[in-house]
């Protein structure tokens, strides 16, 4: 469809893409700036993906260092989830279990509040799609899983072959690495559906 | 049934315990439950309760062939959903293949992302 030229985002709405391309070493992670869209991420997201790197895991340090390498060029969204596990760590009451699965629920929490502003989307996810808002204000969004992404930067040409880059992935530690197979609809977890006209 | 157990142990203990599953490609708490049923003397896993590593195997078929969701399954196995490690081991562990990429699915998905980088790049006014 043809919409405003507001350039089309790549929001990070769970930290499974992110690992999965840590693991295939910092170029894989640079394949996320490559394709030139603009990257969000929520706060709660954010600290998801790079948290480990206090026990020492390697991908949440490849991550951590990635991110503080290029976070000019990462908008991080502020969330109440993100200031509420910020605020209970600060006090030594965080509990991590109560906090697992809420990076997405905090990127559906920014949408509502306005805190990620209404555009063209492609929401990166990798083992489950929970949201499928099909459009945020009058801008359609896309679900892309992480082996569709690099399809699509082999489409364009940036790189050579996305089964090169899922064999890389798999062989350093991420067997499990694969495209979502899910075959019943996403849930609808909240209505974000609007009609093109907004 | 697998559950989940605080232990109390030191922070170079727990370092080391990481860097060797890692390096095994297996989990911290996989290497307890082998090493505390080895000390026990009660077999591995769930000695005794043949039909929950049964229900587990046929979970892990379930979740193998896309008939699960990965959460429908780690809760069906009595996993928490931050215990993917836990979850990957027992995928590993008893030989279970990981669900396949849908290609068709990911060429769709692929166009999407082509058709935005050309969009962002002027070079295309659809997307």
């Amino acid at each position: 469809m043809s919409i405003d030229r507001k350039k089309v985002s790549l929001l990070l709405p769970e930290v499974s893409p992110v690992i999965s391309l840590a693991h295939g070493g910092e170029d894989c992670l640079d394949l996320l700036l490559k394709a030139g869209l603009p990257i969000v991420i929520t706060d709660q997201v954010l600290y998801e993906a790079t948290h480990g790197h206090k026990d020492g895991f390697p991908d949440a340090s490849a991550v951590r260092e990635w991110y503080e390498k290029h976070k000019a060029k990462i908008k991080v969204v502020k969330t109440k989830i993100g200031e509420a596990r910020a605020e209970l760590m600060n006090v030594g009451k965080y509990d991590h279990k109560k906090f697992a699965n809420q990076g997405e629920a905090s990127v559906l929490q920014a949408m509502n509040d306005g805190k990620i502003k209404p555009g063209p989307y492609l929401f990166l996810f990798e083992e489950e799609k929970m949201a499928n808002p099909s459009y945020f204000g009058a801008y359609p969004v896309h679900l892309i899983s992480t082996y569709g992404f690099l399809v699509g930067l082999e489409r364009a040409k940036i790189i050579s072959s996305a089964d090169d880059i899922l064999e890389r992935i798999r062989l350093n530690g991420r067997p499990n690495f694969k495209a979502d197979i899910s075959i019943e609809e996403p849930e609808k977890l909240i209505n974000l559906q609007k009609s093109p006209t907004g | 049934m697998l559950r989940a157990y605080t232990l109390n142990l030191d922070d170079s203990l727990m370092m080391a315990a990481k860097t060797k599953a890692l390096h095994d490609k297996t989990s911290v708490s996989e290497m307890v439950r082998r090493l505390l049923s080895e000390h026990l003397g009660i077999g591995d896993k769930t000695a005794g309760d043949a039909p929950d590593e049964r229900k587990i195997v046929e979970t892990l078929k379930k979740y193998s062939s896309g008939q699960l969701k990965r959460s429908e399954a780690m809760q069906e196995i009595g996993l928490d959903q931050v215990e993917l490690g836990a979850f990957i081991s027992l995928m590993n562990e008893y030989q279970i293949q990981w669900p396949e990429i849908n290609r068709e699915q990911a060429k769709e998905e692929g166009e999407y992302v082509s058709r935005a980088i050309a969009f962002n790049l002027g070079e295309t006014n659809e997307y």
